[in-house]
């Protein structure tokens, strides 16, 4: 005889199983069709002593049929609950597929009609898109290597290819390019002074004082012609030094993009915010470093570093950068110490595709001081953020309805390790109910990737007009 | 021969050309980012300078490519068309100033 500990927690399972939040006395009420006494009667055969489960397709189907669901193949049946010969057994099988539905669907009781009803073949091929992939690590393995594809540009030049950090070399140009106009019609000094304004004067004494060289930031009394002129010709080498390191850096990104438009493949996008040459470096060396690291080196995968790549159109970059992030299957989002627009629409865009995204929030320093704040950002607390509460960390796949989570990582080690569990679906998850929602939880980094509202009228109402459509392919 | 000009040196000459139109008086809008407020566009291209002084006007193109005509016909019908208006179409090569200097010291 069954024990009411082991009724309750079978009871608790199999309202899980249907997509309930289990209630007292009745956990299966919002789904039950018969009567009280005939769920009785089929349960209590199905839990032996002590804790024993003896359950059957024939017994599964017909509290199938009492609770509103239609009744599941065989292939279904033997897939999750063929094993299950206790009561963990089966909450064990419960979790299983939950965690199936949640990925292909995000919707327990649409995945229980789809991988219920569907042929073997089919049924196969939706469990295949959830379970290791060891045939891909396998073509991952047999490429070549990636690097050899794309011309490296020296790491003290890739500033250069920004559009906001090589801004500071044409404020440079411009400056120097004031003074020589001063030099050629010295007698109109005043006249070209007043056209440019005194906030602009102020901004090129700026630049030169910068440069070693005094310049007034109001008018031009007591400077001499052979005081501005001596300035260009000390300056003027080195203006042209930057700008030929400039146009070979940018020759280099242009050729790269070519060579970026052109993969066959292209496995991860790297999304950063590249707004000073030293975010580049960064950037470069963090790049560098993942796809170098033990954890993915053997995948040969192929990225798209946006440190590499240069048009001078922002136009054009901007469409590149789409085209990029639509073929890749993965995004890598480098967080940085604050939030920027671009980076973060190429986020959401991503989890919008219904594509997977790791965030990585570097874990040292823990500090990092950004111009214009008070304090320094705390990077506990703001992958804090990402994990909890960031507004971009949830988002809908527009394809298919399905909310889409971040892998939060904190060292490029564990991002290297999450890149390859993530393409290879080699996660391992855990499901919680809290607030009212159920939440797909990744194990390692208690990432949440799906989550299923209990609420039943939203519920009803998101899938009645976000019409379900196929199943996710990754996670 | 086809004209092909580098995004560097089609800027610069933007950048001192419109500094020599300041020298001279003018009021100057010109593509030159975070110094010059950019030209309105002209059936709908945009002049790499415009300046004006009293009621003349004065566009100025710097050539980049053959490609350029196009443009270049939209602006001269616009000045065909505007009185006291006159287009300028230049290569780089005729506005930058080189900081080197030639045989009577002068920069080139």
């Amino acid at each position: 005889m069954a024990s009411g500990d082991n009724k309750d927690r079978f009871l608790i399972a199999l309202a899980k199983f249907f997509g309930l939040s289990p209630r007292k006395p009745n956990p299966l009420a919002a789904v039950q069709v018969c009567n009280d006494w005939f769920l009785a009667e089929l349960v209590a055969p199905i839990l032996g002593d002590p804790d024993v489960v003896i359950l059957n397709l024939e017994r599964f189907n017909q509290l199938m049929l009492a609770c509103g669901h239609l009744i599941a193949s065989k292939h279904f049946f033997d897939f999750f609950f063929g094993k299950a010969r206790t009561v963990s057994d089966f909450e064990d099988a419960v979790e299983r597929f939950r965690t199936k539905a949640m990925w292909l669907y995000g919707n327990f009781r649409f995945a229980y009609k789809q991988l219920s009803q569907c042929d073997s073949q089919q049924f196969e091929e939706l469990i295949a898109r959830t379970t290791l992939r060891k045939d891909l690590e396998k073509e991952f393995r047999g490429r070549s290597p990636f690097l050899d594809e794309i011309q490296a540009i020296p790491e003290g030049d890739l500033g250069f290819l920004g559009y906001i950090s090589s801004q500071a070399l044409d404020d440079y140009a411009f400056g120097l390019d004031v003074l020589k106009q001063l030099v050629i019609s010295w007698d109109e000094r005043e006249k070209l002074l007043q056209g440019l304004g005194a906030a602009k004067q102020k901004k090129i004494s700026e630049i030169l004082k910068e440069k070693g060289s005094q310049f007034p930031s109001a008018g031009i009394n007591g400077v001499e012609l052979t005081d501005v002129k001596a300035i260009v010709e000390t300056l003027d080498p080195d203006l042209q030094a930057l700008k030929d390191r400039q146009a070979s850096a940018q020759q280099v990104g242009m050729r790269n993009t070519q060579r970026y438009l052109t993969l066959p493949y292209l496995d991860v996008y790297v999304a950063t915010s590249m707004r000073t040459p030293e975010d580049y470096v960064t950037q470069h060396a963090f790049v560098m470093q993942l796809f170098q690291n033990e954890n993915v080196r053997d995948l040969n995968l192929r990225y798209f570093d946006p440190t590499a790549s240069y048009d001078p159109d922002r136009i054009k970059k901007g469409l590149i950068e789409c085209l990029m992030l639509r073929r890749a299957a993965i995004t890598i989002y480098n967080a940085g110490a604050e939030d920027t627009m671009g980076k973060d629409s190429e986020l959401a865009a991503t989890l919008a595709q219904g594509k997977p995204v790791i965030v990585y929030v570097q874990s040292e320093p823990a500090f990092v001081d950004v111009l214009g704040r008070s304090k320094p950002v705390s990077m506990d607390q703001r992958a804090k953020t990402f994990n909890v509460d960031h507004p971009l960390g949830l988002q809908i796949c527009t394809r298919t309805g399905v909310a889409h989570g971040i892998i939060v990582v904190r060292t490029v080690d564990q991002c290297a390790r999450m890149l390859r569990k993530v393409l290879l679906h080699d996660l391992s998850f855990s499901i919680k109910h809290e607030g009212g929602n159920f939440k797909l939880e990744e194990k390692e980094t208690q990432s949440v990737l799906r989550v299923v509202t209990d609420d039943p009228l939203l519920s009803h109402s998101f899938w009645t007009y976000f019409r379900h459509t196929e199943p996710e392919t990754d996670i | 021969m086809e004209l092909i000009v580098t995004q560097h040196a089609h800027d610069e000459a933007v950048r001192q050309y419109a500094l020599r139109l300041l020298s001279n008086g003018y009021d100057v809008t010109a593509r030159v980012e975070g110094w010059f407020n950019a030209p309105e566009y002209v059936y709908g291209y945009r002049p790499d300078i415009v300046a004006k002084k009293g009621d003349q006007v004065l566009i100025v193109e710097i050539k980049k490519s053959e490609t350029d005509w196009p443009k270049i016909s939209a602006l001269q019908r616009f000045v065909s068309e505007k009185e006291n208006s006159k287009v300028l179409i230049l290569n780089p090569g005729d506005v930058i100033t080189h900081t080197s200097t030639s045989a009577n010291g002068q920069w080139r």
